[in-house]
């Protein structure tokens, strides 16, 4: 016979932490000099986790404009209200499609305070992107390039760099496990630059 | 004392998850609160007494941050408690049905439930984490014990009473 407390913890005992955390936390770890930009970097993708995977209905009454981000490699128009409490609605065409998306996020600054992003600086946060096809091939997006990753993924886990414009872009991969893929990306390598595969 | 924090991550990253969404009911809250927490512990300046000591700080901090979410304006993407349970393996019928039943209590017995019977905190351990009375957690606890007795009857027991 099982007390309330061996009860209670086998039933709480299914909550797992996503592996998102242990990147994140490594990361600042070795890149202690960026570590007032991960925060920042870490909420805005949150934000998006929490709500860029369905679409849900919103009162558009807010301030409305319109910006050019990047979606899966593609330039879009992107519908922007501004609903008034930090957090925007993005509304873009795709495969002939609307999607609708929310978020919103700060950057911390120096001195620990904090400043709103604005809508494009939101936007651009979706510019860089991993996401499973559905004939199961793995895409890094980042702004108007797209690469298949999925042979590089090794056990859910990879390394690799691309160039931007001349300059290196380091992404630290990873499957979180939850049917998506957390990663971090720095202009400096996290650990040995050999590490990383250039595609 | 300081433990590095990469060696507390793998060992509470877990619990904090618990006691994080024990507060918020939302999985990408909870990851947030316990992400925060642990830069929070990297990066402050303080000594502990002791790693119990530490634990009982990250468990605060944690709860405290998972508070915070639910006052802002992220909390309004939450996920309803069904889906979620839909995506956690639990080992018997009995253990779901207690896990929503707690996750139905109000806030402020969900986690001193969850401070007593998970993380096997003494009540007089409990006011000092949470900055509340012994006669305050005493009341909620005996409460939530109600709440659950009532829904889950037999699969309740009197045994803490």
């Amino acid at each position: 016979m099982m007390t309330n407390k061996e009860k209670y913890k086998q039933a709480f005992s299914v909550l797992h932490a996503s592996n998102d955390i242990s990147m994140e936390v490594n990361k600042m770890k070795k890149t202690k000099k960026s570590f007032h930009i991960r925060p920042a970097v870490a909420a805005c993708i949150a934000a998006f986790l929490l709500c860029g995977m369905t679409a849900y209905a919103v009162d558009l009454g807010g301030i409305r404009e319109v910006v050019q981000s990047w979606f899966h490699g593609k330039q879009v128009a992107v519908d922007v209200t501004d609903n008034g409490d930090g957090g925007y609605t993005f509304s873009y065409e795709e495969d002939g499609e609307t999607q609708e998306v929310g978020g919103g996020g700060v950057a911390i600054n120096e001195d620990g305070t904090t400043t709103a992003l604005s809508a494009k600086e939101v936007a651009d946060q979706m510019a860089v992107d991993i996401s499973r096809d559905d004939d199961g091939s793995v895409w890094l997006y980042y702004y108007d390039q797209s690469f298949n990753i999925t042979d590089y993924l090794e056990k859910g886990i990879c390394k690799v760099a691309i160039s931007d414009k001349g300059k290196m872009v380091y992404f630290d991969i990873e499957d979180n496990g939850g049917g998506g893929y957390a990663f971090s990306q720095s202009k400096d390598p996290t650990g040995a630059k050999e590490d990383y595969t250039v595609i | 004392m300081r433990i590095e924090t990469e060696i507390l991550m793998k060992k509470y990253k877990d619990s904090l998850f618990a006691a994080a969404y024990s507060v918020c009911r939302n999985p990408a809250d909870a990851d947030d609160a316990v992400q925060d927490t642990l830069i929070q512990y990297h990066t402050i300046d303080k000594q502990f007494e002791s790693e119990q000591h530490i634990r009982a700080w990250l468990l605060r901090v944690a709860i405290n941050k998972a508070k915070n979410i639910t006052t802002s304006f992220w909390r309004r993407q939450s996920v309803p408690l069904e889906d979620y349970m839909e995506t956690l393996a639990f080992e018997t019928a009995e253990a779901g049905s207690l896990f929503e039943q707690v996750m139905k209590l109000p806030e402020k017995y969900r986690i001193v439930i969850h401070l007593f019977y998970y993380e096997d905190y003494a009540i007089r351990e409990i006011a000092d984490i949470l900055h509340v009375s012994e006669s305050s957690v005493k009341v909620r606890l005996m409460r939530g014990r109600k709440l659950l007795k009532k829904v889950l009857k037999e699969e309740w027991d009197d045994d803490d009473q």
